[in-house]
């Protein structure tokens, strides 16, 4: 038997509902001060990637009468593993609701979603529509595309982090059922709990994670990352988000030792914190992979090593 | 001591120069204007690969045995020139063209103007 | 399951000492072990026991390079796929290598050596595993944060990509093709990157070069700097950019020739074969591809393996 990657290989894409009235702000906001590419818009809806991505999109947002996270996408190989994760999912007693290609977004193939001891909804999928990489195929310049020069225009969504009452629970189900593995673990200083933790399925060279939790509400989103070239790239595009007029987190860049990403997190104008990131750490994807263990005491090392006091709002969820 | 190195290509052209007994063939060839492809300078890449015809040479450092072999046959063939240094006169016959170097390029453009 | 990723690769040198001193000094690995004569290096973010094992030998080049799988029961299961597509298939016990467990030695049909392993032992990173200061006091060289890639030979380099797809389930994210239709060079992932392996034209079984990531295009320059500064041999053009990918390079060479680059550079790849279809070089534009800046490429660029 030849050897295969197995489960989920990527991340997907996060979905949002924004209660922005046709989404006027949003849609201006993600386009021209973000630097994304609108790739579907349709009543109701809008869809975004980014401009090294090949796939339809990594951001989808849908006009809500709340604000929330709807939902987070992640990409497997095949059906086979849709039925293999199904029923390890519902061996743990949470139900999980199949639907077919196009439902409930166009381009996706048949997906599973589940809601996770944290509160939030995963859909897993096989498919997803290649659109193609928006510098073509054919000896490309792999350069920013002329429109989106003078904005972040990030290469890749790159994690999600999101917030639960119970951390551990939520970090267990990550790791146990859907195979994740942790890149980095703070607990309380005793070692007993654990608080917060950034998780992956792939082996890659930016960010570290794909999924990170914090402690937090439950079903809800702490921020978006998107990945950047590096460090000098994201000053530059503070300046850029500034000039637009963007509430930039008072941690400004920064190193966060926790993932050891160069980070820039900042608001879209609905309250939706956002992050570029560059370095971080190198994952792979083994069972032996051990994680950096961080304890309470060091938070505000973990959480900027360049800033000298905590910043209590940055552990507040943002949707 | 000093010896005399001569170039041989493969289209007739010749060049020589002279090199002292502790100096690498690649370095004396370049200050007598001589430019040969030298990529890793340490004796491993074999792109300074170059036939001795007559003479002898010793290595400043070891040097990757394996270059000096031709590929298909696996005979003996090549000697190193970035690390190879001449214990006597010596003539090679090198693999890839050389190129001529201009070592005062600005000072040949003033003497052309001022001619 | 599958291959994770680029684990080590084991190198062929002429004198162990400088190639040592070459590898912590410029490269800014950490020594991590002397066995019988060859010395064990890692870089400061990878966690398992070396990424560069050097060798004493009268030649330069490589004698194997390592790739991890994330299940004891792939090592099997590699080993009959390789000897169904006609492989030659050897086994190797656990610390055979130093710091490793047992793997399967499977010869590509470019000669070279692949060593699939399951098990590395752990030595953590340079920065520590526990509260760490995210940069360390003690790193030295280029900074590298590990070894990312290497680009070997073949002669025949379209017949060594179906073996590393079709058994290994390896993708290829970018490859070039000559007018005549044929594969030049190969881009080859296991994880998410844009490659683990890369493929050129050239003698079976020779090294191309090994390639160490930075995070940051100023560290390239400054590693530049740095290889200037102590003399050791670069490429001709010094920094580049590569088109192939889009990431900021600098070749150079340890004091046996084989070839090392630093880069930085972000890609993501779906981590399967066949999901996304490769980035195409064609010929014509394969000087932009490989020095972006000077969109040229001397001919000895794939001449000059070890």
């Amino acid at each position: 038997m030849s050897l295969k990657h197995r489960g989920i290989v990527q991340l997907g894409y996060v979905r949002i509902g924004l209660n922005d009235s046709r989404l006027t702000k949003s849609r201006e906001f993600y386009s021209d001060t973000l630097g994304l590419l609108e790739t579907q818009v349709s009543p109701g809806r809008a869809c975004f990637r980014c401009w090294h991505e090949p796939q339809q999109f990594s951001l989808v947002i849908d006009e809500t009468p709340e604000n929330g996270l709807i939902e987070v996408g992640f990409q497997v190989r095949d059906d086979e593993d849709l039925d293999q994760i199904q029923a390890r999912v519902e061996a743990t007693g949470i139900p999980v609701t199949r639907c077919p290609a196009d439902t409930p977004l166009a381009g996706l193939g048949a997906s599973i979603s589940f809601v996770i001891p944290g509160g939030q909804t995963l859909r897993l999928f096989a498919e997803n529509r290649i659109l193609g990489y928006p510098t073509g195929h054919d000896s490309p310049d792999w350069n920013t595309p002329r429109q989106l020069r003078g904005t972040p225009a990030p290469l890749f969504i790159n994690h999600v982090a999101i917030t639960t009452p119970d951390p551990a629970a939520t970090i267990n189900f990550l790791k146990e059922v859907l195979e994740f593995r942790l890149s980095e673990i703070l607990t309380k200083d005793d070692g007993s709990t654990p608080l917060a933790g950034l998780l992956f399925r792939m082996s890659k060279d930016v960010g570290g994670q794909e999924i990170s939790v914090f402690p937090g509400d439950a079903g809800r989103l702490h921020h978006i990352a998107f990945t950047k070239e590096d460090a000098s790239d994201i000053l530059t595009d503070g300046q850029y988000l500034r000039e637009d007029g963007v509430n930039i987190d008072i941690y400004g860049p920064t190193r966060q030792s926790f993932g050891k990403t160069f980070s820039l997190h900042f608001f879209d104008p609905m309250g939706v914190r956002l992050e570029l990131c560059s370095g971080g750490r190198v994952t792979e994807n083994h069972p032996e992979f051990e994680p950096v263990r961080w304890t309470e005491s060091n938070l505000n090392k973990a959480l900027s090593f360049y800033d000298n006091k905590l910043n209590d709002s940055f552990l507040a969820a943002s949707l | 001591m000093q010896h005399q190195i001569t170039f041989l290509d493969t289209r007739g052209g010749s060049v020589r120069f002279s090199c002292r007994t502790e100096q690498a063939i690649s370095r004396a060839a370049e200050e007598a204007g001589v430019l040969i492809r030298i990529a890793c300078d340490n004796g491993g890449c074999g792109a300074c690969q170059a036939e001795m015809q007559s003479g002898a040479i010793r290595y400043l450092a070891p040097i990757s045995e394996k270059q000096r072999r031709d590929r298909r046959s696996g005979e003996l063939r090549y000697e190193l020139l970035c690390r190879a240094v001449p214990t006597e006169d010596t003539t090679f016959l090198i693999r890839r063209p050389w190129r001529r170097i201009n070592r005062q390029p600005m000072s040949n453009l003033l003497a052309q103007l001022q001619n | 399951m599958a291959l994770t990723r680029f684990g080590y690769a084991s190198l062929q040198v002429m004198d162990v000492d400088a190639a040592a001193r070459h590898y912590v000094d410029i490269v800014g690995l950490r020594e991590t072990d002397r066995v019988d004569g060859k010395v064990y290096l890692q870089a400061k973010d990878n966690q398992d026991h070396h990424c560069i094992i050097l060798n004493p030998s009268d030649s330069a080049g490589l004698e194997s390079i390592g790739f991890k799988v994330n299940d004891p029961a792939d090592l099997d299961n590699a080993a009959a796929a390789a000897e169904a597509a006609g492989a030659n298939v050897t086994r190797i016990a656990a610390n055979e290598i130093a710091g490793q467990g047992e793997g399967v030695q499977i010869t590509l049909p470019s000669t070279h050596l692949l060593t699939l392993y399951y098990h590395a032992d752990k030595i953590g990173y340079a920065c520590g595993m526990e509260n760490p200061d995210p940069v360390g006091s003690t790193e030295t060289g280029g900074k590298v944060n590990h070894l990312d890639h290497c680009l070997i030979s073949a002669e025949n380099p379209a017949e060594v990509t179906e073996f590393l797809v079709k058994v290994l389930d390896f993708g290829q994210s970018e490859r070039a093709m000559d007018p005549g239709g044929n594969m030049m060079i190969s881009f080859l992932f296991c994880g998410n990157t844009m490659h683990d392996l890369a493929l050129g034209p050239g003698p079976n079984g020779h090294l191309h070069h090994l390639a160490f990531m930075v995070d940051d295009r100023g560290d390239v320059v400054r590693g530049v700097d740095l290889l200037k500064e102590k003399g050791v041999p670069t490429f001709d053009y010094g920094l580049s950019r590569h088109g192939i990918g889009g990431v900021q390079t600098v070749y150079f060479h340890d004091p046996s020739g084989n070839r090392n680059e630093f880069f930085s550079g972000a890609y993501v790849t779906p981590g399967i074969p066949d999901r996304v279809p490769p980035i195409t070089w064609t010929m014509d534009h394969l000087t932009r591809g490989a020095f972006y800046y000077e969109n040229a490429v001397p001919e000895t660029f794939f001449d000059e393996t070890t």
